[in-house]
Formats: structure tokens, sequence, C-alpha cells
């Protein structure tokens, strides 16, 4: 392992912290939550966070890229980057990566699916539509995931040389956003949620940093 | 290689770059409805595979006609999108229900909704398909560039749409053809068919196609010549037994009581190791009849108990059946036909021969489901009572906005008066519900002490390491919610005892269907393939019928839901047209074969078939014997079923028959009603 001088790197520190404020920028659904109490005796609740949060991470989203990208010329999700095609090796090594972590899970779930898991048992209108939020909201979580995973990854290998790739992104999510996951959620799989940014940051690399092949297959394996 | 080989390899490669998208979806649709048969009815095989041929070489046809890479991904990626999706949800409607696809069905939809506690969705199938499709979506789109399609001449794209409409007439006529046979069929051809059970026979997206196309364009069922109705009707008329009536008291004015049992198995109250090895373990039985289920057994002790009584039916199909005594095919009478004409209920018979009785239905549970708040009106009841009336008028507990079932010692508890007038004669119909699949632990039977009571005597909640566990919880569930059952069955006897009621009134008990929630009778019973040799034992429920001044017995004859309302007439002494029903009262010599609607089978306790050439379980010792036997009884059933699908449809009790001027002459439900009343005057 070798290191290098680069100052820029810490922008990229900086704007992947930024990106985890975003996340963490979700708690403040709480404010309005006495306003929401009553409405139904708060059955109303999930439903008006989650289109409060699914909306406050798409402004933050939009925001961030807009900005940086007029201010600066800095494409955050790598579109203008030169499109490499990936190899069916490498195509077969995401799908084995994204199959793995849901076969684990739907496995240690008796062989059944996380979703199927997720809506359990005694479904009702309300339930569909508190998980179905859930689903809604890690849209824009997941993206915000992806971009974190590209800055850290591309800010760490401004100022690190190594022999193989490492998962920079996947280890900086792993230790803010997995461990926020694994300490504010209660799932029985957190130990697994806290390890699987490893898994998103190892499919940003096999998929040549791709940002959007990274949130789609980190959405499928949250999801399924 | 030769240069003519060498040409003829060139093509091959060149047609497989060229339609490799096509070769893929063709490959794949074909492999989903195969695995969709297999997760289902394990065979990997479909028999008449002709309308998903058809229905494949369509959508190829249309994608050959497509000159773009591109739109043919898109086209064709849409198009296993869409068959994933109709496989995924019939497979779950199939693993929640265990029925096929029908085009009725769709009226159910609404309901479904209610009875949805989980979606179980397969993981086999879901997992197979999801990684094939996600390859095909990926390499699909990897090689659009790499293969681009060449432009081929006009009189090419012209002959491919010649082909394609050929194939659009082709499938018509034959899809046409196969329905035409089905429609014109005697009802009787059911019993020769060679039709595969379920899934097995089209592929479920064929069957799903071909329910749509007939509900669309054949559902009709001509009436024919009203006069063969009528003589068909009225041609034979029944006997009543003396084994109904040992004593011949008159019980014309007696009253009657007929619960429908949600779920209500033997094993739900009685330890039998033999018939039950997962049922109840405890080493003093009595238990059982002493401290948890005193009041089902009061019933088994003085009740005539049918041992021997089948249901293989969903619960509206079994309900209809005890009121009507007969079900048409192909449609739900709640849906198609909730404001029929019906003057062979068991309500419009009693009303009709004494305008005095008080008919009315209870169900604790909701309003509309199947519809019943407008079906059980034209089945004669004066009123149905659902669980959110009994909620405003009787002040009853509602649990159904916590997501739980409503509590049957509650209804009775609440609206017992109403329920069974004194100042004057009743027919009563009553619906339970807290025996409800799915058998969770339930905070109203928490409430009420029948979990402790249950730990009481041993039988815990275990900690659910493996599959037994977890299955003796849902027993255990099960068992308590039986508990609730027995109160509301102690709470009948206790009021009919206090007002001097039970010594006049006629209480039918029946199970409306086995425990197949969560695969809890298969459990329970150690039976789940037709290759047990005691298969029938699984549809085997109870049937009770507390008779005042009849002494216990056991009728060990085999029975189905359709005997109850024969049985009924039998024993009120009421003569009625045979023909109109599809079962035999229970005291005759006559044994009845079990048609079931919802699953397209026959059975009796002997023998479990979709068709004389597909037996699925025959009893070890009988034979061809008793299979011509079977067979002569089933015949007989079916021309009832054919005259009954055409009077349903029809609602020939609503029409009036018109002269050539169109002057109305005779109204038919007029004269059932006057010939009834005949019957009955004659032989009285």
């Amino acid at each position: 392992m070798q290191f290098k001088k680069d100052k820029s790197a810490i922008n990229y520190f900086i704007l992947a912290l930024i990106c985890f404020l975003f996340i963490i920028s979700a708690l403040s659904a709480s404010l309005f939550t006495p306003l929401f109490k009553k409405v139904n005796y708060g059955q109303r609740l999930p439903l008006l966070n989650a289109i409060y949060i699914f909306i406050l991470w798409i402004i933050e989203i939009v925001v961030m890229i807009v900005i940086l990208y007029k201010k600066n010329k800095f494409d955050i999700l790598n579109i203008k980057r030169e499109k490499e095609e990936l190899s069916v090796l490498r195509i077969l090594i995401l799908f084995g990566i994204t199959l793995a972590p849901i076969f684990l899970i739907s496995g240690l779930l008796g062989w059944k699916l996380k979703i199927v898991d997720d809506l359990g048992e005694r479904i009702t209108g309300d339930f569909l539509t508190f998980q179905l939020c859930e689903y809604g909201k890690a849209i824009p979580k997941l993206f915000i995931v992806a971009i974190m995973i590209r800055l850290f990854q591309d800010g760490m290998e401004k100022i690190v040389i190594t022999k193989y790739q490492i998962p920079w992104g996947g280890i900086f999510v792993m230790l803010t956003f997995g461990l926020y996951e694994l300490l504010t959620y209660d799932h029985s799989f957190g130990i697994f949620y806290f390890f699987f940014p490893l898994i998103y940051g190892t499919i940003y690399l096999v998929s040549k940093r791709n940002v959007f092949i990274t949130f789609l297959l980190s959405f499928f394996i949250y999801l399924l | 290689m030769n240069n003519k080989q060498e040409f003829i390899k060139n093509k091959i490669i060149q047609f497989l770059k060229d339609n490799y998208l096509i070769i893929g979806y063709v490959i794949l649709t074909i492999f989903y409805e195969l695995l969709g048969v297999s997760v289902t009815f394990h065979k990997f095989w479909i028999r008449d595979p002709r309308i998903l041929f058809l229905y494949v070489g369509i959508v190829t046809t249309v994608l050959f006609l497509i000159r773009n890479q591109l739109v043919r991904y898109i086209g064709s990626s849409i198009m296993l999108l869409f068959t994933g999706i109709l496989n995924i949800l019939f497979i779950v409607v199939y693993e929640m229900t265990g029925t096929i696809f029908d085009y009725s069905m769709l009226k159910l939809r609404n309901d479904a909704m209610g009875i949805i506690e989980s979606l179980p969705i397969n993981f086999i199938f879901f997992s197979i398909y999801s990684i094939t499709y996600a390859l095909y979506l990926v390499f699909g789109f990897k090689f659009i560039k790499k293969f681009p399609l060449k432009k081929t001449g006009n009189i090419i794209v012209a002959l491919k749409s010649v082909v394609l409409i050929v194939l659009f007439l082709l499938n018509f006529f034959i899809i046409q053809s196969l329905d035409k046979k089905e429609n014109d069929i005697n009802e009787v051809d059911r019993l020769y068919g060679t039709k595969e059970e379920g899934y097995t026979q089209l592929g479920i997206s064929s069957t799903v196609f071909n329910a749509f196309y007939k509900g669309w364009f054949y559902s009709d069922i001509e009436l024919g010549d009203s006069k063969d109705v009528e003589d068909f009707i009225y041609s034979s008329i029944s006997k009543n037994t003396k084994e109904a009536n040992p004593n011949n008291i008159d019980r014309s004015n007696y009253n009657v009581i007929t619960i429908l049992a949600e779920t209500l198995e033997w094993f739900s109250f009685m330890q039998d190791e033999n018939n039950y090895p997962n049922g109840f373990h405890f080493q003093d039985p009595n238990i059982l009849s002493k401290e948890l289920y005193p009041n089902l057994y009061r019933l088994y002790n003085e009740s005539i108990v049918m041992d021997n009584f089948h249901s293989r039916e969903k619960t509206d199909i079994s309900e209809n059946l005890s009121i009507i005594g007969s079900y048409p095919t192909n449609v739900y009478i709640n849906y198609d036909y909730p404001n029929n004409t019906n003057p062979m209920t068991v309500p419009n018979v009693l009303k009709t021969l004494d305008p005095s009785i008080l008919c009315k239905s209870y169900h604790n549970g909701e309003r509309n489901y199947y519809n019943r708040n407008v079906s059980h009106l034209s089945l004669g009841f004066e009123e149905f009572i659902d669980a959110e009336t009994m909620e405003e008028k009787y002040n009853m507990p509602n649990w159904i906005p916590k997501s739980e079932r409503n509590l049957d010692k509650d209804m009775i508890d609440k609206c017992k008066e109403d329920m069974f007038p004194t100042d004057r004669r009743f027919y009563t119909y009553i619906t339970t519900i807290t025996m409800h699949g799915q058998f969770l632990h339930r905070e109203g039977l928490e409430e009420r002490g029948y979990y402790d009571i249950m730990d009481s005597f041993g039988f815990k909640e275990v900690e659910e390491t493996n599959e037994d566990n977890v299955n003796q919880n849902l027993f255990r569930n099960y068992a308590v919610a039986a508990m609730e059952f027995d109160r509301a069955i102690g709470a009948i006897f206790d009021y009919l005892e206090e007002t001097n009621l039970l010594e006049k009134t006629i209480i039918v008990v029946f199970g409306d269907h086995n425990a197949y929630y969560q695969g809890l009778s298969s459990y329970v019973k150690q039976i789940t393939k037709p290759d047990h040799e005691n298969y029938t034992n699984l549809y085997r429920v109870p049937l009770m019928i507390y008779v005042p001044n009849m002494e216990h017995q056991v009728i060990h004859k085999f029975c189905c839901t359709a005997d109850i309302v024969p049985t009924i007439y039998d024993l009120l002494g009421i003569n009625y047209f045979d023909n109109m029903y599809f079962g035999h009262s229970v005291f005759s010599q006559e044994e009845s074969v079990l048609y079931s609607r919802a699953y397209d089978i026959f059975m009796t306790d002997n023998a479990y078939f979709a068709n004389l050439n597909k037996i699925y379980y025959l009893r070890d010792g009988y034979g061809d014997d008793y299979m011509k036997d079977v067979e002569k009884r089933s015949v007989e059933l079916l021309n009832k079923l054919g005259m009954t699908n055409r009077i349903f449809f029809n609602d020939f009790f609503g029409m009036t028959q018109l002269d050539s001027h169109q002057q109305l002459i005779k109204p038919f439900l007029a004269t059932y009603q006057q010939k009834l009343r005949e019957i009955n005057q004659t032989n009285n």
C-alpha cells in the first residue's frame, strides 16, 4: 500500500459525510410527529413520515447534484464518464454477489423471501401501506448510499494506491450508515445490514464504478 | 467441411444471432409454465399445451415481425414479466386456497383481501424466475448491439404477417372448439373425461387465458324447454324415513338451528391417536370432555353423530349447500345469482309450509363478505345480521378492527334473545368465525384465559426450533379457538333450556371444511397425498344433529354437506322434490357422492377422483364393483347438477311462462310452492 498527497480527496470525504448527514436528516421527521399523532389514531403517521422523508431526501440529492455540477462541474453520478462495457465474467460475479445475501437471508428465514417475511402475518391495509412506505424510502436512501460509496472510494483512491482494489467506499458506509442502521432499526438481521454496505462497495468496484448499477443491485438486496 | 455445410452452418449461426432474444423468450416462457405446474402439482409436464403453444406462437410471430433488436428486447422482456407475474400470482392463490383459477373467482377478489393474513410467495418459483429473468434482461441487452438485425424485404414481412393472422385465427378456432366441447357437454361427461388435475392440464397462464375466454364468451347456459325442467323437478318426491322419526312425533312446529362451525374438525376436541397422530396426547383423555370441551362433548353424547361426514368445499359453498341443498358449477351463487328466486332453500320451504316461521341468518364476520348481506335475503332469510350490526345493535365486542376474529360466545350471548325467539317458531342459521385460520395467537382468546387453561393441562406453547414445533403451536392455537366455540355451544344449550325451547328445537352442527389453513389438517392427521391408505379421512369433519327425544346414535354411512338439507326435511317430516337436492337424508339407505365445485373432484369415503379415468385414491379392498356403484350414483348426481346449472343461470323460478301473445300464464315459483304444499298436505 502506498500513499500519495492529493488535497482534493478531502472534498470527496466531506461530500461523503454530507451524504451521511442527509440520511440522518430523516430524524427530523420526528419533529412533525406530534402534529399527526392524532390523525386516524396515529395510523397515518408512517405514511406521512415516509412521504416527508422521501421528499426530503430527493430534494437533498437533487440540490447536491445540481450545485456541484453547476459550480464545480463535478459529475457526482459518474454520468459523463466514458462507459466501459462489463464482461460476461463481471456480470456473472455481480449476479453472484447479489444473490448470495438474498439466499443467505432467505435461508435464515426458512427459505422464505425477506419481502414475504416483512409483510408477515395478519396483513392489513395499514400494515401494507407502512411496508410500502419503507420500500419507498429505501429508494432515495440506497441512492444516497451508492453516492457515498462512489465519493469515498474515489477519495481514498486519490491518496492510497493498493495492489488490489479495496472497497473503501463500502467500508466507510459500513462504519457510518451500517452502524446507524444497526443501532436504529429493530430487525432480527440487523447485523447483516451492518455488513451489507461492504457488498454494495464491492458491487461498485465490479460494476466498473457504475453508481446506478450499485444502487439497483443494493435495492434488490434490501428488498429481497 | 464443404461449402454447402459451411453455408448451412453460417445460416444457422446467423439465425441464432438474429433471433437470440426470441429463442430466449420461447425457452423461458415454456420453462416458467412447467416450473409453475411443477411447484403446484409436482409434475414437470403439461398434458394439453395447445393454448400455451399458440400463445407463445403469437408473441413469437409478433417479435419476428419487429425489425429492431431493442424493441424486441423490450417487448419480450415485458411478456416474460407478464408470464412471471401471472404464474406467481396464481401459485400464491393455489397455495393459499388449494384452488385453480376460474373466471368466477374474480368475484371473490374483495373477499380475498379480507382473509389474506400472509402472502405465501413460492420461494422456488420466485428465485428461479428472478435469476433467469435477470439473466435474460442483462445478457439480452448486452448483445443487442453485437447482433443487429439485417434488413429484410417487404415480401418477407408480408409473409410473416400472414402467418401471424393465420395463427390468430387458428388460436381462436382451437380455443373455441375446446370451449364449445366443454360447454356443450352433458354434465355427466365430467365423469368420463380425461382431464388432468389442476394446472397440469393446461399450465397456469393457459388456464387463466382459457378461463377469461370462456368467462367472456361462453358462459351462457340454455334453459331448454321449460316443460322438461318442470318434469325433471316434479318427477321424484322424497319419502320420509322411519329412522328419522321412530316414535312418529309431530315435528311440524319444531324450530331448527343450523350452525356452520367454521373449520370444525373432530380433532378440535377429541383425542384419537389413530386418526389424529399429531393431535391431543393427554394421558387422561377425560380432560378434554370434562375440562376443555364439556359442551361439545354434551352435544356429541346427546346427538345423532355422523362419523363419516365429509366436506371438500370452501365456506361459502358449504354454507349454500347446507341452505339450498344444491350448487351450480363454474359460478359463485352469492355473486353470480345474488337475487335469484330460490323456493327450494330451507327457509323458503319452511315459509311456504308455515308462513309464521321467522328465518334469520347470523354471522359474526364482515357484512359484505361473500356478498352475504345480499344473497342471504334471496335464500329466504328475513334478515342477515353481521358483526357490525351485532356491535351496533347488540353491543357485541367487535375484534375485526384489531385484525382479530370475533368471538362466537360473544355473538350468542348478545344475540340469543333475537336468535331464538320464544314467541314464534324459528329457523336460525349461524355461521361462526372464531376457529377461522390462520391459527395465530389471538388477543381475544388470551383475554378469555383459554391459553392459561391449556397451559395448566401441560399443553404449552413450545419454542419454534423446528417445523414440528411450529405445527404443534398452530394446533394449540386452533384448539384454543375451539374452546371458544365450545362455550358458544354451551351458551346455546343453556339459553334453550332456560326458555324451554330445547325440547322442540333441532340443532344441526357441522364443520364447513377441514383445517386446511397452514396445512394443519394434514399435519394433525399425517395425511398429505392420495397415496395414504386413509386419504379421504383428510376431509372427514363433524356433523352432529341434536333432535329432542332422540337417543344418541352414531351413523357410519358416508355423508356430505349436500345431505344436510334433505336430513332436516326428513326430521321435520317434510316431503320435497328430491331432484332439486344433491344429497340424501342421513337416515335413508341411499348414499351420496360428494362433488366438489371448488376443486372439481368426486369423492366418497373410499374413493377420490377427478373422473373415472383419473382415480387418485381407492381404498384397499374396493375395486370395480364399488366403482360401478359410485358411477351410478355420480350419474344421478350429475344429472341433477346439469339441471341445477340451467335453473340457476336462467333464474327459472323468477321467470314466468308466457303464451304466444306474451301474456303471463304461469309463474314457476307459484307452481313450485303450490306443488310443495300439495305433496305435504297429501302425505300428512
